[in-house]
């Protein structure tokens, strides 16, 4: 989240690198291979709740699309995606007053960053 | 403690006057004669034995060894002089000897509990105190009283058997306990390094709740007991001891845990490893879920997790978690009515809940306070912050287990015990044979009507005395059978026609007692008539047709020239005397006794 780790390319662009030393740290050596379990979850998670953020905003099931969108925040911080849970959280916010207005031109956003942020954590799932 | 504890083989070394009196048989004819023939062979002893036996300034209580023998009987007046005997000639021996600080601080301590409760002989209770540590089978040996010996055999106070015959030996064995709790805390100064400070608060609380005393009442209570024991300390020239007063032991203790206390144990917590906690961790997104998870076993807890707050509320009620970890946001049940739901739950009132909330949702946390939750982290969590909350909630976790097993012990006591004494206590009020109240009960009453009456001019107490006219002719006449359906048929209509404020008691023979508490003498004479000629018309058919009996009532007022409550029973006696001497089935008043003598 410290701008100061942003540098670089590939991963540590896009990825808070201290978050994922901190997940590299938090297995241990006892379970090394929680970050990569972590990852394979918010990889096998995350596009499903981008499908329920559009499927809301379609259907105008705001509830749903608050919901998607505070899951992907917490699960896009977990993995150090800042940029995407920064997008979640506006999205969140706008559905938490019970509109819609503007999330549609936060969506490809969120699509781009996903992307991004996927392709980065495959690469260090090696 | 071992080496403060009275030794047994003492008895085979003691000196001359001990065994002498191991050696007497409490049940043989003369026993009475013999004990206190030995008995005066040491010089102090039998003031010792009064004082003992007796209260401090209580007038009724024996003045000599003779009367000690004749109201309390051979065997524990036996009981408590070998007591005495081996503790004096110990102290005699050594004048710092510490072994009989705690066995005296036990018998006083008994003997005062004893009185409190109205139940049991405070001088059986004392000698219990000073003797028991002896065990069970060196005290029949030295054929101590059954009750002494059943006291403290195992099991007696174990189970909760109320068969007559144990009941003595039970409340003395329940007594004895109270009074150990006591003598604990009254020699905290002495054995200050080992002691559990939350244990000696539950005891304590403990015997209040049994004493029915509220908090003040029971500094003074154990207030006078510390005197008492230190008064004794002086009295067989040992060093005199520090008697810790209640209060000051309570902040220790902390009662049942006062702020002060919840600070110090807090701090006790802190320095202390941690242990490992049963938590449910619930999240509805799996990545935040596994982090959870693996942060919370890292640190050494037990974890359990669900994926949304149905779940949780199911898992919860099942596993007894000691804490809840849950998001805000979740579907269906949120953290928020998740906490709701379990604080509704006996089990969830006590679990610790720490609520993960998002950025953003911090200005609703009043809310999230509000519906019972401990502590919140802000998600994405830091690890090591999330662990330091846990650990502040680990103290409160721990605390309230405390608190709560505390409780637990206390009401189980209190329940036991409470059972126990209303019992005695209603078999030691009650006359066996005409189900009235007796006599002790009648002198309690009077004790307290009299204190009641003496400190306010406006409340005056009077008391009737009743004695059945010519009951030896009907006993000798029909005998005892019908005798005794007599005093159950008066007992009966004297109960039927006391109104409220005046209870009638059975003192003993054909012998009645009514309290009249706030009247003067002409309203107890009209109670006196009242009853008087409701026996009179009563008809007892076991006497044949038409039979019945009929009685004779003095009535007497409370005035200021007498000096206590006996002087009250003793005026009303005299007017009992005066109707008889006037012709029998009567009522005569003390201020009538003059005429009515000059009348007859």
């Amino acid at each position: 989240m410290n701008g100061s780790n942003h540098e670089g390319a590939g991963a540590e662009g896009v990825l808070d690198m201290q978050v994922i030393e901190g997940l590299r740290e938090l297995g241990g050596d006892d379970d090394p291979g929680l970050l990569v379990e972590v990852i394979g979850m918010f990889l096998e998670d995350a596009p499903t709740r981008i499908e329920e953020i559009q499927q809301g905003l379609a259907t105008g099931d705001i509830k749903l699309l608050e919901r998607a969108a505070h899951s992907l925040k917490s699960a896009s911080a977990n993995v150090g995606a800042v940029q995407l849970s920064l997008v979640c959280k506006r999205i969140e916010e706008i559905a938490r007053r019970s509109t819609s207005e503007g999330i549609a031109d936060l969506i490809p956003e969120s699509n781009r960053a996903l992307t991004e942020v996927s392709n980065a954590l495959r690469s260090i799932q090696g | 403690m071992s080496n403060t504890k009275p030794n047994p083989e003492i008895a085979s070394r003691a000196p001359s006057t001990a065994s002498r009196l191991v050696g007497i048989d409490p049940h043989a004819i003369g026993a009475a004669e013999e004990l206190a023939v030995a008995i005066r062979t040491q010089p102090a002893a039998e003031s010792l034995l009064l004082r003992a036996a007796g209260a401090a300034g209580d007038p009724a209580a024996p003045g000599t060894l003779e009367s000690l023998l004749a109201q309390h009987g051979a065997p524990t007046v036996r009981a408590l002089a070998i007591g005495l005997e081996l503790c004096v000639s110990e102290c005699r021996a050594n004048a710092h000897t510490t072994r009989w600080t705690r066995p005296l601080a036990q018998a006083l301590a008994a003997r005062a509990i004893c009185r409190q409760l109205g139940f049991g002989e405070p001088a059986e209770a004392f000698a219990l105190g000073l003797v028991h540590e002896f065990g069970s089978r060196v005290l029949a040996d030295w054929k101590m009283p059954a009750q002494l010996v059943q006291a403290i055999t195992p099991n007696a106070a174990g189970e909760s058997r109320f068969d007559a015959s144990e009941d003595d030996a039970l409340g003395l064995s329940r007594i004895l306990s109270q009074a150990i709790f006591l003598a604990e805390a009254l020699e905290v100064d002495a054995v200050r390094a080992s002691i559990d400070w939350a244990r000696m608060s539950t005891r304590l609380e403990a015997v209040r709740e049994i004493l029915e005393l509220d908090a003040r009442r029971f500094s003074t209570f154990f207030g006078g007991v510390g005197r008492d024991w230190a008064e004794w300390h002086a009295l067989l020239g040992l060093p005199v001891p520090r008697v810790p007063e209640l209060e000051q032991l309570q902040r220790r203790t902390g009662g049942i845990l006062p702020d002060e206390d919840v600070v110090r144990a807090l701090e006790s917590v802190s320095t202390s490893p941690l242990k490992g906690l049963r938590i449910l961790a619930v999240d509805d997104d799996p990545t935040s879920l596994k982090v959870l998870e693996r942060s919370l076993r890292k640190s050494g807890h037990e974890v359990v997790t669900a994926v949304n707050g149905n779940d949780a509320l199911r898992i919860a009620l099942e596993m007894h978690p000691q804490a809840v970890i849950a998001d805000w946001m979740m579907p269906e049940m949120d953290g928020l009515d998740l906490c709701k739901a379990l604080r509704r739950s006996e089990l969830g009132r006590s679990v610790f809940f720490l609520l993960l909330t998002g950025r953003g949702e911090e200005d609703r946390i009043v809310e999230a306070f509000d519906a019972g939750v401990d502590d919140y982290v802000t998600k994405p969590f830091n690890s090591k912050i999330l662990m330091a909350r846990l650990k502040g909630g680990q103290r409160v976790i721990e605390l309230q287990e405390r608190v709560e097993a505390n409780r637990r012990v206390v009401m189980k006591q209190v329940a036991e015990m409470g059972l126990l004494t209303r019992k005695l206590r209603n078999a030691a009020h009650t006359d066996a044979l005409t189900e009235l109240p007796n006599r002790r009960y009648a002198m309690v009453r009077l004790d307290a009507e009299w204190a009641a009456s003496r400190s306010s001019t406006e409340r005056p107490l009077s008391v009737i005395l009743i004695d059945i006219d010519n009951f030896k002719r009907v006993n000798d006449t029909y005998g005892h059978d019908v005798g005794d359906a007599v005093l159950k048929e008066v007992a009966m209509v004297l109960r039927a026609n006391a109104r409220h404020g005046e209870e009638a008691a059975r003192m003993g023979g054909e012998e009645f007692f009514v309290v009249c508490a706030n009247a003067n003498e002409s309203q107890a004479r009209i109670a006196g008539e009242r009853l008087r000629s409701a026996i009179e018309r009563h008809v007892i058919t076991s006497l044949g047709q038409g039979g019945g009996v009929t009685i004779s009532v003095g009535v007497a007022e409370r005035t200021p020239e007498m000096p206590n409550q006996d002087a009250l029973i003793k005026a009303s006696d005299q007017a009992v005397y005066a109707a008889k001497a006037a012709g029998r089935n009567r009522v005569v008043a003390l201020s009538e006794v003059g005429n009515v003598a000059q009348s007859a």
